[in-house]
């Protein structure tokens, strides 16, 4: 295998890893590594196997970069994000606002929940028993979203 | 957590320097205009900060976004020409302001570090 047949199949592998990044940037990415890898087989001062293997080496796996560039853009600072990073940073979002939020409502709906039931046994207040039981329902409703969110995180 | 304890302890440094690289690039551009080639091997000679290359790229692609660099084509002596990197003012108070965080962190994980007993002395 030659040096430079190397750094082409390197090249290819990142072009093929790079097809999910949205177009100018996708080439723009390309170009700058493509730019790296001769910039540094210069500093070496040779193009044989050896000194194209540690080159690339340096550089990383193609795979990596591109990922690299794909956490970049997923932070929504951007306007180009790819969508599978995008869903898969919604759903991780989602079910960790989930887990943080739904304590403190399902704390608040029990107590609201027991006031109500309280009341309700107190012949004097004129809250009917068919109210408070209503409120099982949205807790119901509630602990079924939570369950339901908190699954896809368990690989 | 088993499985947990063992992915991180076999590449304990990896978040840390993804976290912190972006601020050794501004550090890097921040009295002189560079170029991408040229700052990895400043931040190498620095020490292990980077650790693949290629993943300076995205990361300089999110700082022009982001505004905190701006950059400029230049010809260069051989070769094709090259995209020098300068910072911004928002760059350098994005940079000044992790660098007032940075020390304090710093500063705390070595207290814990270097104040806790060696193992057996604390029971």
């Amino acid at each position: 295998v030659t040096g430079d047949q190397l750094v082409t199949d390197y090249l290819a592998r990142l072009e093929r890893a790079a097809q999910v990044l949205p177009d100018p940037r996708r080439r723009d990415l390309v170009d700058e590594v493509r730019g790296h890898i001769e910039l540094a087989l210069d500093a070496a001062g040779a193009r044989d196997e050896v000194a194209v293997r540690n080159a690339l080496e340096r550089v990383g796996d193609p795979e990596e970069i591109v990922a690299a560039e794909g956490e970049m853009t997923g932070t929504g600072r951007s306007h180009a994000t790819t969508r599978a990073d995008s869903s898969g940073r919604r759903a991780g979002l989602g079910a960790v606002s989930a887990r943080r939020t739904s304590p403190v409502i399902l704390t608040l709906l029990t107590v609201a929940v027991v006031v109500l039931i309280a009341l309700a046994a107190v012949p004097e207040t004129r809250v009917p028993l068919a109210l408070a039981s209503l409120l099982i329902v949205p807790v119901a409703i509630l602990l079924y979203i939570i369950f339901a969110m908190r699954r896809p995180r368990q690989p | 957590m088993q499985h947990m304890d063992t992915s991180e302890t076999r590449q304990p440094l990896t978040e840390l320097r993804r976290g912190v690289l972006e601020f050794c690039v501004l550090a890097v551009v921040r009295d002189r205009e560079t170029y991408a080639f040229e700052m990895v091997r400043q931040l190498s000679s620095a020490g292990d900060i980077v650790s693949s290359e290629g993943t300076i790229y995205p990361l300089l692609a999110r700082l022009r976004r982001d505004g905190l660099v701006t950059t400029t084509w230049r010809e260069s002596q051989a070769g094709p020409p090259r995209r020098y990197y300068r910072i911004t003012a928002e760059g350098r108070h994005a940079l000044d302001a992790f660098s007032t965080a940075w020390v304090g962190f710093r500063d705390a994980v070595d207290g814990l570090l270097l104040s806790t007993s060696p193992r057996g002395d604390a029971r």
